[in-house]
């Protein structure tokens, strides 16, 4: 890759980096577009909430006033629009706390759990289902073929949050060996993550097991197996670079599942993430910190999708004059 | 009460409203007080050692004046006195007040000469009067003004010499010394006046004027409370309290769905239970508490099908209030009318309530439609609306049951262009200061179309008159008789229908205590026992 | 082209084909269960489901299977009776996502190309976020409720779906037929209906039922948060969220809708699995469990296989010999027991080049790869003595040892190198692996037989990834491959078919000179007698799985064949010269 941007001049890099970036400016502008009206259509009067069920009308329309709700919509879209390139997403209306400090504090709690699962995920995924696909190559093992479809199949089928409360009656409250919630230590970290790996594990390793059975098929492997290597050799080094293309086109969708997925593990386990901060928000009508927290999920996803095609195309450069149109 | 699912606190306990907040703390009936069983000293023998515990949900200020939620209220008492305080017994004793006079005009205090910002300033009457008329102003926007000091405006007057701070209302409002114990009244030392922003974000060390300063704060992670030293003047409760204050107090947010096991696992050191989790802390092993947060009854809204005071009548023939309490929460207690058991002018005499009929209700009631709105914290998954569609539909009305988020209900049921939308809803009420008018308001009065508070619309002329009386009165003796007149009025005429309180079941492990004070959770009775 | 697809080419799956793959009925047969339930439900269990009694709370009992809730409604019956609305709202999410994503993913292809591409890079945007955020905001707004659930959820899947259409239709859309039919204005929808759809309906029936099972996790993970399903209507997730809350005082509660929407997502998963096993020709035909791949002794009698295990030993004992490939009674089968290498004999002398030619499908590829103790997955061999490059493979070989004696070229030079890797890698394993060469050493070597083999700029190349190179580069790039390791056997498997006319002249002189330079035998495999006969000694011809006659240059030369299929092979290779 280094001797890739050495010769970045008139080489595809260069295409391929500037149309990246346009079409993360592009992705910007509808998301801050989007983050905007999407929150006035949420019904419910924020002024009503924020104030409470026993307050004077006189306070919930001095309440519209100081959260600036008596504004023109323009004029409100103006303000946020100037915010954000002024790095201001405003004030919390729950709680006057600047929006940057809520992301700033939640975020790396959601990314932690969110990163932490998905390597859980695809280091156990990929040692599961190429040891699979290697046990079961040209029809040996057909039980463990059958034993694995149905287990894994099984194991994928039960939501997240099932095994996070199921985790916690074990670990937790049964067994005493890890915290039961809250993000106290780094030991809290083991169960949430735990929980949103342990069904992706499986769904990541079906798919590791199919391409592996074709990369198994590849005529370049059948080159490798000529060479006389090892069988670890041959599918650590020739068959899994083979899969990283596929497996890293599906790390984007699976991590943008898992930034989802820890919406609601983070409930179960009173996790201060992103998640349980967007889910009160809406009910809060808490529209800067609904708007602050979809941005920032939003520019992770559009970020990590870049990321993902760059290192794609670094791993298999045919990607870069092939994927022009659709990535 | 219970809310709606433990697993979902922002939902059940995280949200805003300070209504969510009252559904997420629960009761039992079950649990003795092992706290308060002898006379120990109440001086402080000094604070030490560190208690964590949950709360709700963030809080959204942490200036008393501005306090809309929950945790709001819990954090406030710790950190700022209010000129008086509730008590078990006496109803209300003094707090930052040694001595306080109720009349028509409102209430005279007498500051107590002992008192200390967490800074050192002396909390004379000019401080008092001065946090009380920020209070007051309607600059300041204080969401509980009219919880506090009722409908009028305030005029706060100070006597140096006698040591006295003056309360007046332009409107009478009996209940002002049971209001001036909201915690919302806490007062605020001259610095925090000073800042009033600064306050809000707790950033204020000087503003303290309770037994704890804030001193450490990650929004929605943690906060943590120090010890003000010098703090000795704990109000004169009847119930007198063991043990000493704890050094440092830490509270996680947003937590009451794990909090029960993280209390098992040691991992805190005490919290609210539902009915549901009271069975997993023996009562040898366990310190129990057990309060309310408010109450819950339904309100007919009288522009649509229940204009009728017969269809009222047959509505309440099948609405059973024990069932109700057996599917919301079995621990509750119930209700005689808008009140719990731990508001004084509560009417609890059952005669009034309406006898179950079902058979002579459903001659009424068969094939009338009926909007039910209710609000998804009202029992596990908004199964208090739910029993009030299944009892009805049974009765063989159609009924459309709108069980929403507390935005999404409040917003239909307080929005007055909205009237013709819904026939009847579970009210539930928030009511830290142990407030009569906090929940009658909802019946008597004008109606909301003419600014009033009160949901039926039509106006109930004879229980408002009572009401209006009550305000009134010059002592809170004279005041509960009209109170409780006003209540069993609407009752008569059948605008509400009497369930349960919503209640608050404290759990602490063995060592440490907290206490409900005239049956409302107090924080600052966090004890450590050695 | 592999030796997978020639061992499948035996006719026999017309049979097969009808016969559902048992991943598929057992999916289809779950599928049909909690359908079943889901209709029959409500008629039969809707009393106790629904209706309030006293028996709040009751554990397991006769009565209560799994107890009763708060409201003393059976558990059982509930769980059972809620299949109805959880399996119609994950339907309708399923066909809003399908639906809407197919027709936007195949009408990007009628849009100007401009359009098109800001289309799908907004799409690629929206893919990538978090599906249950779009349904949590979509639920926000529209307010929760069972079916804004299922709108929400269905929604937030189209992105998906618009990403995959777009990238199967691609394809399609640039066959030729698709083209025409667009030049002579066939109406939009006509060319969508008769061509595209058709083309992409079975990956999109895989997809669909996977992402059934996909939404109904989320629309149960959105019950669970509050903003789906609303009471007095429930689905799994209601009760899944009621029942975790429940989860230390009454934990069998959890039992039934667990059960249940680990089936429901099970039958969709197994009946995805299952289309897509029955579609993909490598897992259509099997079934049966036997082991493949796997090189045998021919099971013959006790004292005759010692015999011929003895000559085997002294082939390859004996370097005077100088006998580098023994072949006796080699069988291939395939996994369905057709024999596709029927039982051949022939011998490889030291130096040299002996030619195997025949038709696709008589089995010289899988004779070679067997030969090379590499017998491709799909089939089994056995055989009577194999000697290879004076190893007796039939017995435990070294692989360093056959990694050095014996070196490959394939036809195809293209998918025979490993897209991901540098030619320095993967040219150089053997010699590092094997030989113990030091990389930058097996480099220099490399580079010098680059340049030995005039490939340009060498140092350039080797550092380059296969995609960049040209075939003819490429082929020369392996028989370089061979060089560095100092092959004594090479097997060529149609080294120049894929190669163009006139780099094939140049390949195959390369490819003599080296083969000349170690001084290593040569097993050459090709359908084309004019490249064989230039370059053999001596020419096998291969037909259906059999030698049916063996000629020396001379006689293939002079014409001199007998058996009919040679001739016509020759005369095929006279009428392409013709031409």
């Amino acid at each position: 890759m280094v001797e890739k941007l050495q010769g970045l001049k008139g080489s595809p890099w260069l295409y391929f980096l500037s149309q990246k970036l346009l079409e993360l400016i592009v992705a910007f502008v509808v998301l801050v577009a989007i983050t905007f009206l999407i929150v006035l259509l949420i019904p419910g009067d924020p002024a009503r909430v924020i104030a409470g069920p026993d307050a004077s009308q006189e306070h919930i329309e001095f309440t519209r006033q100081r959260l600036d709700l008596d504004l023109p919509v323009w004029q409100q879209f103006w303000n946020y629009l100037s915010g954000i390139f002024t790095g201001d997403l405003g004030q919390s209306f729950r709680t006057n706390e600047e929006v940057w400090n809520i992301v700033a504090i939640r975020l790396p709690f959601t990314v932690t759990i969110a990163l932490g699962a998905i390597v859980v995920a695809f280091i156990g995924a990929i040692i599961l289902g190429m040891t699979v696909a290697g046990l079961t190559r040209g029809n040996r093992n057909r039980w463990l073929d059958v034993t694995f479809s149905w287990a894994s199949a099984t194991l994928q089928a039960f939501p997240t949050y099932v095994y996070g409360a199921i985790l916690v009656a074990i670990f937790a409250v049964a067994l005493g060996w890890l915290p039961a919630g809250g993000a106290s230590n780094v030991q809290s970290y083991i169960l949430p993550i735990a929980a949103l790996s342990f069904g992706a594990v499986f769904s990541v390793a079906r798919i590791v097991r199919r391409e592996t059975a074709n990369v198994l098929e590849m005529d370049y492997m059948r080159t490798a197996r000529g060479w006389r290597i090892s069988r670890l050799k041959q599918y650590v080094k020739y068959a899994l670079p083979n899969l990283m293309a596929s497996t890293l086109t599906l790390s984007g969708l699976i991590f943008a599942n898992m930034i989802g997925g820890a919406v609601v593990i983070e409930s179960v386990f009173a996790w201060p993430g992103l998640g349980n901060g967007v889910v009160g928000a809406i009910l809060d009508r808490d529209y800067p910190v609904i708007r602050g927290i979809i941005l920032t999920i939003g520019v992770f996803a559009i970020m990590t999708n870049t990321m993902i095609d760059i290192v794609l195309a670094a791993f298999d450069p045919r990607t870069l004059t092939a994927g022009k149109a659709f990535s | 009460m219970t809310h709606r699912s433990r697993w979902t606190p922002l939902l059940g306990c995280g949200a805003a409203v300070a209504l969510i907040a009252s559904a997420c703390t629960t009761d039992d009936g079950g649990a003795g007080d092992d706290a308060n069983g002898n006379e120990a000293s109440q001086e402080n023998p000094g604070a030490s050692g560190a208690i964590n515990g949950p709360l709700n949900d963030d809080p959204t200020t942490f200036n008393p004046a501005l306090a809309s939620s929950l945790s709001d209220y819990q954090l406030a008492r710790l950190g700022f006195d209010t000129v008086l305080r509730a008590d078990e017994e006496e109803g209300v004793i003094g707090g930052l007040a040694s001595d306080f006079e109720q009349s028509e005009d409102g209430v005279e205090l007498t500051i107590r000469d002992d008192a200390y910002c967490a800074d050192g300033t002396e909390i004379t009457p000019s401080v008092v009067a001065d946090s009380l008329s920020y209070l007051s102003d309607p600059d300041t926007g204080a969401p509980q003004y009219a919880q506090i000091f009722g409908s009028g405006d305030v005029t706060v007057t100070v006597d140096d010499d006698a040591g006295t701070v003056m309360v007046e209302l332009s409107e009478p409002y009996s209940e002002i010394t049971q209001g001036l114990t909201h915690p919302a009244s806490g007062i605020i030392c001259p610095e925090g006046l000073d800042d009033p922003e600064g306050v809000d974000q707790g950033q204020v060390p000087a503003a303290f004027s309770g037994p704890y300063s804030m001193t450490e704060s990650t929004s929605g992670v943690e906060y943590e409370f120090t010890f003000n030293e010098d703090y000795d003047r704990w109000p004169q409760w009847s119930q007198e309290l063991e043990g000493h204050p704890a050094e440092t107090l830490t509270f996680v947010p947003g937590v009451l769905d794990t909090s029960p096991n993280q209390v098992l696992t040691g991992e805190m050191d005490w919290t609210p239970v539902e009915h549901f989790d009271v069975d997993r802390f023996p009562e040898e092993e366990w310190n129990y508490s057990q309060g309310a947060v408010g109450a819950y009854y339904v309100i007919f809204n009288t522009s649509g099908v229940f204009s009728d005071v017969e269809m009222r009548e047959a509505a309440a023939q099948v609405i059973d209030r024990e069932a109700f309490q057996q599917v919301v929460d079995p621990t509750s207690e119930l209700i005689a009318a808008t009140a719990d058991a731990g508001v004084q002018c509560a009417n609890t005499d059952e005669s009034f309530l309406i006898d179950q009929d079902p058979d002579a209700a459903a001659e009424l009631l068969e094939g009338e439609a009926v909007n039910i709105v209710s609000t998804n914290v009202i029992g596990a998954n908004g199964s208090g609306g739910e029993y009030m569609q299944d009892v009805l539909a049974s009765a063989g009305t159609e009924v459309d049951l709108n069980n929403a988020d507390v935005g999404t209900w409040l917003d239909v049921v307080m929005s007055p262009e909205e009237a013709n939308n819904w026939d009847m809803t579970i009210w539930s009420t928030v009511n830290v200061a142990g407030l009569t008018v906090n929940g009658l308001n909802r019946v008597v009065g004008p109606a909301l179309d003419e600014g009033g508070t009160s949901f039926t619309y039509e106006e109930n002329t004879d229980a408002t008159d009572a009401y209006n009386q009550a305000l009134q009165a010059e002592d809170i003796d004279e005041a509960c008789g009209y109170f409780q007149e006003a209540e069993q009025l609407a009752l008569e005429d059948i605008f509400i229908v009497p369930l349960t309180d919503d209640p608050n079941v404290v759990v602490s492990r063995e060592g440490v205590t907290v206490e409900h004070i005239a049956g409302r959770e107090d924080l600052s009775t966090l004890r450590l026992h050695d | 082209m592999t030796m997978a697809n020639e061992a499948q080419a035996a006719p026999t799956q017309k049979k097969q084909k009808r016969r559902l793959h048992p991943i598929l009925l057992a999916g289809l047969i779950i599928m049909t269960v909690v359908v079943l339930i889901g209709i029959f439900a409500p008629m039969w269990f809707s009393e106790s489901a629904n209706v309030q009694s006293n028996d709040r709370r009751m554990p397991i009992s006769a009565d209560h299977p799994l107890g009763t809730d708060e409201f003393g409604r059976d558990l059982f019956s509930r769980a059972l009776v809620a299949t109805r609305l959880t399996l119609l709202l994950t339907v309708a999410a399923s066909a809003i996502s399908v639906v809407i994503g197919v027709t936007i993913g195949t009408l990007v292809w009628f849009m100007p190309p401009r359009v098109r591409q800001l289309i799908v890079g907004a799409n690629s945007v929206a893919v990538a976020f978090p599906n249950l955020v779009i349904a949590l905001i979509i639920a926000a707004i529209l307010g929760p409720g069972a079916w804004t659930a299922a709108f929400a959820v269905g929604i937030a899947s189209v992105p998906a779906f618009v990403r995959l259409t777009v990238n199967m239709s691609s394809p399609i859309m640039a066959r030729d037929y698709v083209t025409t039919a667009h030049l002579l204005r066939v109406s939009k929808y006509k060319l969508i209906g008769r061509h595209v759809l058709p083309n992409m309906a079975e990956p999109l029936l895989i997809l669909t039922a996977s992402n059934f099972a996909v939404t109904l996790v989320e629309l149960s993970g959105l019950s669970f948060i509050g903003l789906g399903v609303q009471s007095p209507d429930y689905d799994y997730g209601l009760l899944l969220s009621d029942a975790l809350t429940m989860i230390y005082a009454q934990p069998t509660q959890v039992i039934g809708p667990a059960v249940m929407i680990v089936l429901a997502g099970l039958g969709a998963m197994l009946i995805g699995d299952g289309l897509a096993a029955s579609s993909n020709p490598r897992t259509r035909g099997q079934r049966r469990a036997m082991r493949t791949g796997t090189l045998r002794p021919a099971p013959a009698a006790a004292n005759e296989q010692a015999k011929e295990q003895e000559a085997a030993r002294e082939a390859a004992e004996d370097p005077e010999d100088e006998i580098d490939v023994r072949v006796r009674d080699l069988r291939v089968t395939a996994a369905n027991g057709t024999e596709l290498v029927k039982g051949i004999d022939f011998d490889v002398r030291r130096r040299e080049i002996v030619g195997l030619v025949g038709e696709s499908g008589s089995g010289k590829s899988l004779t070679a790869m067997t030969l090379c103790g590499l017998t491709p997955e799909g089939v089994t061999a056995t055989a009577g003595t194999l000697v290879a490059a004076g190893h007796n493979m039939l017995e435990p070989v070294s692989s360093r040892e056959l990694a050095q004696d014996i070196a490959l070229v394939y036809q195809d030079p293209m998918s025979t190198f490993n897209p991901a890797l540098k030619l320095n890698t993967q040219l150089t394993e053997v010699a590092r692996t094997h030989l113990g060469m030091r990389p930058s050493r097996a480099r220099r070597k490399l580079i010098e037989r680059f340049e030995q083999l005039k490939i340009t700029s060498p140092e350039h190349r080797i550092g380059q990834h296969p995609h960049e190179l040209s075939g003819g580069m490429l082929q020369r790039a392996m028989i370089a491959s061979s060089l560095l390791a100092e092959a004594k056997l090479i097997v060529a498997d149609e080294p120049t078919t894929a190669l163009d006319v006139t780099v094939q002249a140049e390949v195959l002189r390369q490819f003599v000179s080296a083969t000349q330079e170690l001084d290593a035998s040569v097993l050459f495999i090709s359908h084309d007698l004019g490249v064989v006969e230039a370059l053999c000694d001596r020419v096998l011809v291969m037909y259906r799985g059999e030698i049916v006659e063996e000629l020396t240059a001379e006689q293939l030369g002079s014409r001199r064949v007998e058996h009919p299929y040679t001739r016509k092979l020759l005369d095929a290779a006279e009428y392409v010269e013709a031409l």
